[in-house]
């Protein structure tokens, strides 16, 4: 072959050799671990720190008991999640950012039990912190000069987002669709677009990163986020009480302080 | 003296079976995704599928990103395919590595880069955006210049090889009957490696229509603006099976031929 192409291997021979000596193997050291159940809860990218937390406190509660539990989280956007789930990826509860995913999946009949609310949470229109743009509205966001970023379609964020503007009888130019709220969000946060919609609870994790504008309840929709325990647990059991431990007053406690609505079961 | 020699002995040129089983065994790893895939693309619905508006959006947007993106890749690539051949500067090797750099990055770290250079809060999009307006990502610029980064590294790879393996003998013949540098690459080196130039012009190419990664991070995801074939696969395979499908269909058709097209050119030597 040519000598760019020896070159070529030589980085990868390189390459695959410097990964080769990467730490990263240095877990589980000690037989206490292998007692530890490994519960991977595959989450909607909204939920992601308030699933943290929750996971956080479930793993305590566990330890406390005895059993000790490890929470293995998977966030990508509820859709993605539901098509891993439908393919066979290995999970053990499922939590989506709609009704909708969390119905396809409890039709394929990969849901071990019942499916329970978990939170509420609504839309907001979000620009970069100095919103230097002044949006102050819905409507803003036809201007094709507007950099505008919504959720895909088929993604909860996105379709909600487009509800509410159909709602609103917004035309929006959008720029770009994210793949799930947190993408969208960070290239708002990065100033890379102008303004996006996203759900009020991504706006309380943000802080003082964006600004929020909100939108009128009349134009709002309801976003139900729902929990359940998967058909292939491995641990149905610990996943229930997970699911349990979710929808409890502590549970609820914990999504209320990331900026969701406590949904009443 | 036991050994009895009547004559040539025959070459054995049976397939030993140590190298048939595993060669069979990564035939079929490449093949059945393939089979997979035909197996599930639903032919009675595929013409209506490939012009829907969905997929002729992405196709236009794919074909002019990734010829905009040859291009940029021949009229950038081939002199520094030259330089990196012909001349010796210090740090040559380190400029090399830098230029095939794109063929081992994930592109997705690609795309990451070009935002922190050319996105609106980049190093160089910053300032450009501020006094001109003009910003790359979310537009069919942004796509162009993600597919260049990936693909050109294609061009610059094929083309050195072959500068390297023609040698200077005829480069140096002419000089010496007088012609100048210009004139030497001009009428000699370049009609030598027109044959590597072709090759390498298709493989950027290919690679440049199938671009996901880079595009996807830096230029966003936009029907009619950014939404390549690939990116299309992506949204579609969520939400409409059967269109991924069949845009996949069309990916998996083009890249056929430019492999059969390519075969001697590339995988032969020269």
């Amino acid at each position: 072959m040519f000598r760019g192409g020896r070159w070529a291997v030589a980085v990868l021979t390189l390459l695959a050799a410097a990964s080769a000596c990467a730490p990263g193997e240095i877990d589980d050291p000690t037989a206490q671990r292998a007692q530890t159940i490994r519960l991977r809860v595959l989450a909607a990218a909204s939920l992601t720190d308030a699933m943290e937390d929750l996971a956080d406190g479930f793993e305590a509660k566990a330890k406390l008991a005895g059993t000790p539990v490890e929470v293995e989280l998977n966030v990508a956007g509820s859709a993605t999640l539901r098509e891993q789930i439908l393919s066979g990826a290995p999970g053990d509860v499922f939590v989506s950012a709609n009704a909708a995913i969390m119905d396809e999946v409890a039709l394929a009949d990969e849901v071990n039990g019942e499916v329970q609310p978990l939170a509420a949470n609504s839309m907001m229109l979000v620009t970069p912190a100095d919103n230097s743009r002044a949006v102050d509205g819905l409507e803003d966001l036809a201007d094709p000069d507007l950099l505008v970023g919504l959720c895909t379609p088929g993604v909860p964020c996105g379709d909600f987002a487009a509800q509410v503007l159909e709602q609103a009888g917004v035309d929006a130019e959008i720029d770009t669709f994210e793949d799930d709220v947190r993408s969208l969000m960070t290239r708002v946060i990065a100033d890379e677009l102008d303004a996006a919609i996203v759900y009020e609870s991504d706006v309380a994790a943000a802080g003082p990163a964006v600004a929020a504008i909100a939108i009128p309840s009349e134009l709002n929709v309801e976003a139900e986020s729902q929990i359940a325990v998967l058909k292939g647990s491995e641990n149905p059991t610990t996943a229930h009480t997970f699911v349990d431990f979710a929808a409890s007053a502590e549970g609820r406690t914990v999504l209320e302080s990331h900026g969701f609505q406590s949904v009443t079961p | 003296m036991s050994v009895r020699r009547s004559g040539p002995r025959r070459p054995n040129t049976a397939v030993p079976a140590a190298l048939l089983v595993p060669a069979l065994v990564g035939l079929a790893f490449f093949a059945i995704p393939i089979v997979g895939l035909l197996s599930k693309t639903p032919w009675g619905r595929l013409p209506g599928l490939v012009t829907s508006p969905t997929v002729v959006d992405a196709l236009r947007l794919s074909m002019i990103s990734s010829l905009a993106a040859t291009l940029a890749s021949v009229v950038m690539g081939v002199p520094l395919a030259w330089m990196l051949a012909r001349t010796t500067f210090p740090g040559r090797s380190v400029v090399r590595a830098l230029v095939t750099l794109p063929l081992v990055l994930p592109p997705v770290v690609g795309g990451a880069a070009l935002l922190f250079a050319f996105g609106r809060r980049g190093l160089l999009g910053g300032p450009v955006e501020s006094s001109t307006g003009f910003l790359l990502p979310f537009s069919i610029w942004g796509v162009v210049v993600a597919n260049t980064f990936v693909a050109m590294p294609f061009l610059v790879v094929t083309v050195e090889g072959a500068l390297t393996n023609i040698g200077t003998r005829h480069e140096a013949a002419a000089a010496t009957l007088g012609a100048t540098p210009l004139t030497v690459f001009r009428r000699v080196t370049l009609p030598m490696i027109a044959p590597s130039i072709g090759a390498g012009l298709v493989l950027t190419w290919a690679r440049a229509l199938g671009e996901f990664g880079a595009t996807v991070t830096f230029a966003g995801n936009a029907p009619g603006t950014t939404r390549t074939l690939p990116l299309a696969v992506f949204v579609t395979l969520g939400q409409d099976r059967d269109t991924a499908i069949a845009i996949s269909m069309i990916l998996v058709l083009v890249s056929m031929v430019v492999l059969v097209a390519l075969r001697d050119r590339w995988w032969r030597g020269r």
